[in-house]
């Protein structure tokens, strides 16, 4: 569903992403680590074509992005690291103004569906968003999702400065839209949700993907030491 | 299909936002109070003109009537209690002492802008003694007045009403960003500049129509006729709407740029002052260096020089007068005095006619070079073609003149043949006396090809926009 | 100390940014254009307005001989002279005319304004020093100052300036200083170009540099006051863009909007007779008195007999001087009553205008010091006043003293006598000496007090805020 041919991007001569090759399937979660500046959050750029690449194709639904962003566009959804909505609509109203620039028109009963169903309080439901916390907002996002019926889903830090709580609700919603067949991207910095949900686990350091492991043939203490020893090689050679 | 659902998805959520951050509200208010006030400034400006002309129309007429009862008495044969030289059955009496109101009536759209109004008086009373261009134009007034000017609607609409689209508009996309909803919104399949345009046609349309309908409800109020002369009138909303439209299209443009909000309304404003206080008084400023008057000073004394030799010609002159004007020869009645006196002025006139004529033609050239120069700022077309469709152009006033100096030659010349062959004036006669009628100018083209201008700008920058657009597709969304 | 370094922080912190550099240079070029137009146009005029004033010397001068009352009729010019100081603000010079006809009977009107010899673009404002100065530097002010607490905000370095134990008011004065030194800066070189071009010019009159100094702390005041209100909104504004709009805001109806909003509150409550209402009105007074070409009016009657009884005579032809001379001498100061009564008038509806804009000034700085500049500039409207009252006066002993002439060499009657050549000399020339500054300040003193209280408050509200934040 999702995939990256020999993707490279340079900004002015600095490199931040060279000769990414991956695929992801339907219904996997792929879950890319690195520090700051490893390129992950450039990958999800490529493929939302908020950048153009350098080098190399994406393709979603094996449709080029680049030739095709709006086309590609039907089939994703996005949640950002910090999803912002319009502040002054309620919940619902953002759902049904987002989903209505998609093309798919629901009714209310619908879209109170979706979003209790993404673990929204009812109560907060026709509240403005400008009383949301950030997990509520991440909420209205996965709503947002499963609305559009997206095929694939890309997560830039989605669980950054949530509570353990909310970032457990978080990864069991991940873990439903897994079920429902999405092939998911997931850029984070946090290992136990990326051995807990994802399928594949990637690891990037300046703008390489150095490891590729699968999830469930590691263990949390092996994942571990082996970002760290990637890591170790950023430092040194700082 | 699908795109007109789009479409009716972002006016709705559009509008329900501008209401929730009460911008609708704002807008309605402040345009209301804006309006209102200039309206309200225009109309009592419109009413002091009108009740001005009225009340020395009413004057004269008093005095005519009084005169017709004079002439009644004496051709009755009664004695009158008036002094010799004041007795209305002389003819020079009438055209001195009883002269009529040449004024010039308000247009029916002269609310709209105050124009040159305030610097010209709009009656004045050519006599048979003087000529009219000794006439004093310019109305008594508070310099600091003029110098502030009025706050009327060609002010609120030429120069507040952009920096109220640029309130409006100035973060249309950049608040988006800043808030982090774009790139949501860039990830669904929906085209940015499409989503953009609509989401500033919606506001347009929105500003348009409380502005369209406070124009005419104000107006309306205020007791203007709006059909009377429908084409002006439309042209006057349309002009506006085409104005407004610039703005949003500029702020628009502003906004591709993919800076900040405040980075957007510094330019914005620079925009602002440029085309709006810049460009105006920079254009004024070449137009009276390239087309100099000249100096008043100096012809002040030249009219006198001028003044003091027809004087001294004045009896060599009267031959050569008679010589033109046969018919005025030979009568009993008409005294030597009056006939010098005529002479004299014919002569001074001649003289001065030259002089006078090239403050005229200087003045003329001042104006049709900032004619040609007007479609550098749109501010500039507004103002012209508002002056234009309230009578308050400086042509306007010049037509006047030259009317006014007209209606004093029909004036002379129907008292002149009686004063020299010594006629009475008769009862009869005050009927038949000529009258002023002020005839506002018929000429269109200004003002149509103006409106033509503003959309053509409009739709220059338009395109200039999405060709922009197609460039630079990722620097909207880049911080 | 630490002030000076905040104010120096902020200064290069400015003028790294393009958008500051970028304005201040255009700001600066406007200024010297306006400088260079307007010092071209003063030269010309003058020396336009001394070779008229000169010509109305000699055609008055060269006068062949003729009855005092004639030349009474032909009269002479009165121009108004131009002050060094309209080079930085010509003030109402545009609209208030160039010379006054001083002529027998009649006080004209001054006439020939320069707005009516150019077309409607003229109400658009000139691209004079005054513009620039009153419009553009405040504006330049806001561009400069509006993010100075929201960009703080925004980077989150407020936060880490507070944690580093830092008064607010100092970093409030910091800041002022910052903005306050390229505007100080523009400001200054602009004062010192005007005086050398003042040095350069020898038919302006004497500069009073007390006056032009004066002048500068006025301009620099009003820019304090505009800083001040700039620091309170960025101060309180939680983002960069809803400061510098609110501050715009602020500057369109101070400097744009309340001047012609009161202009028509002072049109409206305190409105002007049209000039014909007005003639006809001075018209309808004067015929009811003493006319000196009406010797068969009731008031010439009476007069005739109380002069008849005031010498002890029978017959005017006994008089020791030619009663037509004396009886026209009566009639012209009638209507000089008239006159003074009907411009005593019409001088307090401006007066009670001038009160509309001076309360007006409670809601914008930009008036008090517009009045302010006029003012010391002598180019505003009470200083047309007093130059046209100055004409009356020497109108009025021009007329006094052709009359005196007429009445005291000819005998009853005899309207064939001519006045010498040489007398026309003997009548001094208009020369006209304005009131002194004093006069001046005392009459702007209301503005002054605005101007001062705004300073006050602003000040007083900055420094409650750095209280209270």
């Amino acid at each position: 569903m999702l995939e990256a041919i020999n993707l490279s991007k340079n900004y002015g001569g600095h490199e931040a992403l060279i000769d990414l090759n991956l695929f992801i399937a339907p219904g996997e979660v792929f879950c890319l680590l690195g520090a700051n500046g490893a390129g992950k959050t450039t990958t999800i750029n490529l493929f939302m074509d908020f950048i153009s690449p350098s080098f190399g194709h994406v393709k979603i639904n094996n449709i080029d992005v680049a030739a095709q962003p709006a086309e590609t566009k039907k089939y994703l959804a996005y949640i950002p690291e910090n999803l912002m909505l319009y502040p002054n609509l309620t919940g619902l109203e953002n759902l049904d103004y987002f989903c209505g620039l998609g093309g798919k028109s629901n009714t209310k009963e619908q879209l109170e569906e979706l979003l209790s169903g993404s673990g929204l309080q009812k109560k907060f439901i026709h509240k403005r968003v400008s009383s949301y916390s950030k997990g509520m907002r991440q909420k209205v996002g996965i709503a947002l999702a499963k609305a559009r019926e997206a095929k694939a889903l890309l997560l830039d830090e989605p669980t950054s400065g949530l509570d353990p709580q909310a970032s457990n609700e978080f990864s069991e919603l991940l873990q439903n839209m897994k079920e429902r067949g999405v092939a998911t991207l997931m850029a984070t910095h946090d290992l136990f949700r990326a051995k807990d949900t994802g399928t594949h686990i990637g690891i990037m350091r300046e703008g390489k993907l150095e490891h590729l492991v699968k999830a469930n043939a590691v263990s949390l203490n092996e994942l571990e030491e082996l970002y760290l020893e990637t890591m170790k090689l950023t430092q040194s050679v700082l | 299909m699908k795109r007109m659902k789009t479409s009716s998805y972002i006016n709705r959520y559009e509008f329900i936002s501008l209401v929730r951050q009460r911008w609708l509200q704002f807008l309605i208010l402040i345009l209301l109070v804006l309006v209102f006030f200039a309206v309200f400034n225009g109309k009592q400006k419109v009413d002091q003109r009108l009740s001005d002309i009225q009340s020395a129309q009413a004057k004269a007429n008093q005095k005519d009537s009084l005169g017709v009862i004079l002439l009644d008495s004496m051709e009755a044969g009664y004695t009158v209690n008036v002094p010799r030289w004041y007795m209305p059955n002389q003819p020079h009496v009438i055209g001195y002492s009883y002269p009529r109101v040449a004024a010039m009536l308000p247009d029916e759209l002269a609310i709209i802008a105050t124009g040159q109004s305030d610097i010209y008086t709009h009656y004045v009373q050519p006599n048979l003694y003087g000529e009219s261009f000794q006439l004093n134009y310019t109305e008594l007034s508070n310099p600091v007045q003029l110098m502030f000017g009025s706050f009327d609607l060609s002010f609120v609409l030429i120069n507040l009403l952009p920096l109220i689209v640029i309130a409006f508009t100035y973060n249309i996309l950049s608040q988006e960003r800043e808030q982090g909803i774009l790139q949501v919104i860039a990830s669904h399949p929906v085209s940015l500049y499409r989503w953009l345009l609509q989401k500033a046609l919606m506001r347009y349309l929105l500003l348009s129509g409380i502005l369209t309908l406070l124009l005419v409800g104000l107006l309306s109020m205020a007791g203007v006729s709006l059909v009377a002369d429908f084409g002006k009138t439309l042209t006057f909303i349309l002009l506006t709407l085409g104005y407004l439209l610039f703005w949003f299209v500029l702020a628009c443009l502003v906004n591709l740029r993919g800076h900040s909000s405040a980075n957007n309304a510094v330019w914005l404003i620079a925009w602002w002052i440029l085309l709006v206080l810049l460009v105006p008084s920079s254009v004024n400023q070449m137009a009276n260096s390239l087309y100099s008057v000249p100096s008043r000073a100096r012809l002040i004394n030249e009219l006198r020089v001028v003044n003091a030799e027809a004087e001294k010609k004045a009896d060599k002159l009267l031959e050569s007068f008679l010589r033109d004007h046969p018919e005025l020869a030979g009568h009993e009645g008409g005294s030597m005095g009056w006939k010098e006196y005529f002479a004299t002025q014919d002569l001074i006139k001649s003289e001065i006619q030259p002089v006078l004529d090239e403050y005229e033609m200087k003045l003329q050239q001042q104006q049709a070079w900032v004619d040609q120069l007007r479609f550098i700022s749109p501010a500039l077309l507004l103002q012209s073609s508002f002056n234009e469709i309230s009578g308050t152009s400086t042509q306007n006033y010049e037509d006047y003149r030259e009317q006014v100096s007209d209606f004093s030659l029909i004036w002379r010349d129907y008292f002149l043949p009686k004063i020299f062959r010594g006629e009475t004036f008769t009862k009869a006669m005050m009927a038949e006396l000529p009258e002023f009628e002020y005839q506002p100018s018929t000429a269109h083209k200004l003002r149509t090809a103006n409106m033509l201008a503003v959309f053509i700008c409009c739709a220059v920058l338009l395109l200039l926009g999405v060709l922009w657009s197609r460039q630079s597709k990722t620097s909207i969304l880049a911080h | 100390m630490m002030i000076k370094k905040i104010a120096l922080k902020e200064f290069k912190e400015n003028l790294r940014e393009g958008r500051f550099s970028v304005s201040t240079l255009i700001v600066s070029l406007l200024l010297l254009m306006g400088v260079w137009l307007s010092y071209n146009y003063l030269t010309s005029v003058q020396q336009q307005h001394a070779e008229a004033k000169e010509n109305a010397r000699n055609i008055w001068v060269s006068q062949d001989e003729k009855n005092p009352h004639s030349a009474a009729h032909y009269g002479t010019y009165a121009f108004k002279p131009k002050y060094p100081l309209s080079l930085i603000d010509p003030g109402v010079d545009k609209y208030s005319g160039i010379s006054i006809f001083l002529e027998a009977h009649k006080r004209n009107e001054s006439q020939y304004m320069a707005a009516s010899d150019q077309t409607g673009l003229a109400r658009f404002g000139d691209l004079t020093p005054d513009f620039i100065m009153l419009f553009m530097i405040p504006l330049l002010i806001i561009l400069i100052g509006y993010n100075a607490f929201t960009r703080e905000k925004e980077q989150g370095t407020l936060k880490l300036l507070k944690g580093q134990g830092i008064s607010l008011w100092k970093l409030i004065l910091g800041k002022w200083t910052g903005i306050f030194l390229p505007v100080l800066i523009i400001t200054t070189i602009l004062f010192v170009i005007a005086s050398i071009l003042f040095m350069n010019v020898k038919d302006f009159g004497e500069l009073n540099y007390g006056v032009l100094a004066l002048l500068f702390l006025v301009y620099l005041a009003y820019y304090a006051v505009f800083i001040n209100i700039t620091l309170i909104v960025s101060c309180t504004s939680k983002q960069s863009g809803i400061s510098l709009v609110s501050l715009l805001a602020i500057w369109i109806v101070a400097c744009l909007a309340m001047p012609k909003a009161s202009s028509n509150l002072a049109d409206t409550i305190y409105p002007y007779p049209s000039r014909q209402a007005f003639a006809a009105a001075i018209e309808k007074d004067k015929k009811a008195g003493l006319d000196g070409h009406n010797p068969w009016s009731q008031a010439a009657k009476d007069f005739e007999r109380e002069t008849l009884e005031k010498y002890g005579v029978d017959s005017l032809s006994q008089l020791p001087f030619n009663f037509d001379g004396y009886r026209m001498q009566k009639g012209e100061e009638h209507e000089a009553q008239v006159y003074f009564k009907h411009y005593a008038q019409l001088k307090k509806t401006h007066q009670q205008q001038t009160k509309i804009y001076q309360a007006s000034a409670v809601v914008s700085p930009f008036l008090p010091t517009r009045f302010l500049s006029m003012a010391l500039a002598r180019t505003d409207y009470g200083s047309h006043w007093d130059f046209a009252d100055a004409a009356e006066n020497y109108r009025l002993k021009l007329q006094e003293a052709l009359n005196m002439n007429f009445a005291e060499n000819s005998s009853y009657g005899d309207w064939a006598y001519k006045a010498d050549k040489t007398f026309w000399k003997d009548i001094p020339d208009f020369n006209y000496i304005p009131p002194s500054y004093g006069k001046i300040l005392e009459r702007n003193w209301s503005n002054f007090a605005a101007l001062g209280l705004w300073l006050l408050v602003s000040f007083g509200g900055l420094k409650f805020l750095s209280q209270k934040v």
